[in-house]
């Protein structure tokens, strides 16, 4: 169990959120990305052992998303900043 | 050496003081056929299966801990093939079919026990679902069976199947053929049997680097010294990510932490392997009497091979539904181990971009289960360089063709397979 520093409510138990996964770019949604470029942003990941930005949701909570800085190693929480969802499709 | 009951007896007139090692201790060559990456299960199967099937021996497999200190010795030994889709059936039904005599092939005691598999639906629908899937392993010629609730309690009547239950028990899918094999014998029988069939096995020896020319694999460079090679294939589970971008090949993986935990020992009370689908928990009874437990991942990535307590409560939490009594034992041992899950929760087995070297992979919490018929299958591939028929779904390409996909169905989201 570790405790999550969230931007609005302050830190709370981990079972408080759900996880989204690392901080990914996708592609634009404009008709000029091809299928091999889709696929990469689908399947492929930074699988890093170390320090990870990623996503989490404040499910029971502020129910909103936000950027964690974390370590894959150790857990342990650099940073916590607001995030909305419109910044992962850039 | 050949263990015999003959040998058991030699042995205990000798107060036990003089057993061989398992592992032969050999220096290093300068060049090896093929170079294995990674001594767990599915690295010394392959080893065993080049030798066995295939009569080759100038072979090494280098590990960076110690044989059995892996993922091979940190699952809950669960064997079964309850897969709904052929690719994942056909492998893991082989894997069963072999586990059923390896303890007789490696002269090892594997401790197979086809104790039954008992999956457990909590809905009408879901009981459905499991019969389509029950359906399909018959066709594929494994047996399965539907239990409705009378049934049930009458396979495992230590069920709590009271109406009261938050998520009450609707039926199940059983798996007699499905059981527990003692998993860190299954690293030893392995590496045991290759070593003695000339197979260099080195422990505390990581690879630290790779040789390619012109797209082909050359050599790898270990912490004992540097080897050429013709072939070599990455088998290192949670390390995959890290070990093939040595090579400079990008694997679509999420490491993602797994664990399970043991509870005091007690008398039998429990004789197959059940699991509750409500959230996931597996519970089985060693043979010691301790009741071995797990369930789901802990849903973010990491390396840290440490556990959450949420996890163990949520788990904890479903057991204790299932097995009321269970309330009563105290945990006893615990650990947990880095499950490396693609994007689709299918395993990633063949070849890779650079000629020559092999991939293993990507098997997230269901690699035990498929060890033997993995390595059967690796062998054929590296000693004849054809993909066998059974791995071909499983190749890195299955991501870009959008080829099936795993059994939960659950998207691009391995922290949640």
């Amino acid at each position: 169990m570790f405790i999550i520093p969230c931007p609005n409510c302050g830190p709370r138990a981990e079972n408080e959120f759900t996880y989204g996964g690392p901080k990914t770019t996708l592609p634009k949604l404009d008709g000029s990305t091809d299928a091999t470029e889709w696929q990469q942003a689908v399947h492929q990941c930074t699988n890093i052992n170390g320090q990870h930005t990623e996503l989490w949701y404040h499910t029971s909570g502020c129910e909103t998303w936000f950027v964690v800085e974390r370590n894959t190693k150790t857990h342990e929480i650099s940073d916590a900043l607001q995030a909305s969802i419109a910044e992962q499709v850039k | 050496m050949r263990y015999s009951g003959l040998s058991l007896l030699k042995h205990a007139l000798l107060a036990q003081k003089s057993w061989p090692s398992i592992l032969a201790k050999n220096d290093l060559r300068n060049h090896y056929d093929i170079v294995i990456i990674g001594g767990g299960g599915h690295g010394l199967a392959t080893a065993h299966y080049l030798a066995a099937n295939h009569g080759m021996s100038n072979i090494a497999v280098f590990e960076a801990g110690w044989i059995g200190g892996g993922n091979t010795a940190r699952n809950t030994t669960i064997v079964r093939s309850d897969y709904l889709l052929d690719s994942s059936f056909k492998l893991k039904n082989f894997a069963l079919k072999l586990w059923t005599d390896l303890s007789q092939d490696l002269n090892f005691n594997l401790m197979y026990e086809p104790r039954g598999y008992v999956d457990l639906a909590h809905s009408d629908g879901e009981l459905e679902h499991f019969t389509i899937r029950a359906n399909a392993m018959r066709l594929g010629g494994a047996d399965a069976k539907i239990l409705e609730l009378d049934a049930l309690a009458q396979r495992v009547p230590e069920l709590d199947l009271g109406p009261n239950a938050r998520y009450p028990i609707a039926g199940a899918l059983v798996q007699e053929a499905g059981g527990v094999v003692r998993h860190d014998a299954v690293a030893w029988g392995f590496a045991r049997k290759a070593s003695a069939t000339g197979i260099h096995v080195f422990q505390n020896c990581p690879v630290i680097g790779f040789d390619i020319k012109k797209n082909r694999i050359t050599g790898v460079q270990t912490s004992k010294g540097n080897v050429s090679c013709d072939q070599a294939l990455i088998t290192v589970a949670g390390q995959s990510s890290a070990v093939a971008e040595m090579a400079g090949i990008p694997l679509p993986l999420n490491s993602i932490n797994v664990q399970a935990f043991v509870t005091e020992p007690v008398k039998p009370a429990l004789d197959a392997v059940v699991n509750y689908n409500a959230g996931l928990a597996y519970v089985s009874q060693t043979d010691k009497g301790e009741f071995v437990l797990g369930g789901a991942t802990d849903g973010y990535n990491s390396f840290a091979r440490r556990g959450s307590f949420e996890r163990i409560e949520d788990v904890l939490a479903r057991a204790t539904q299932m097995f009321p009594f269970l309330s009563r034992l105290r945990l006893m041992r615990h650990w947990s181990g880095t499950a490396d899950i693609p994007m689709d929760g299918n395993a990633i087995v063949g070849k890779t971009p650079v000629d020559g070297l092999m991939i293993n992979s990507g098997w997230g919490y269901s690699g035990f289960k498929a060890t033997p018929a993995v390595g059967w299958n690796m062998a054929e591939l590296l000693a004849t360089g054809k993909t066998p028929e059974m791995l071909a779904p499983f190749a890195l390409s299955h991501f870009e063709t959008g080829m099936e996909i795993d059994d939960a169905g659950v998207g691009p989201y391995p922290w949640l397979h």
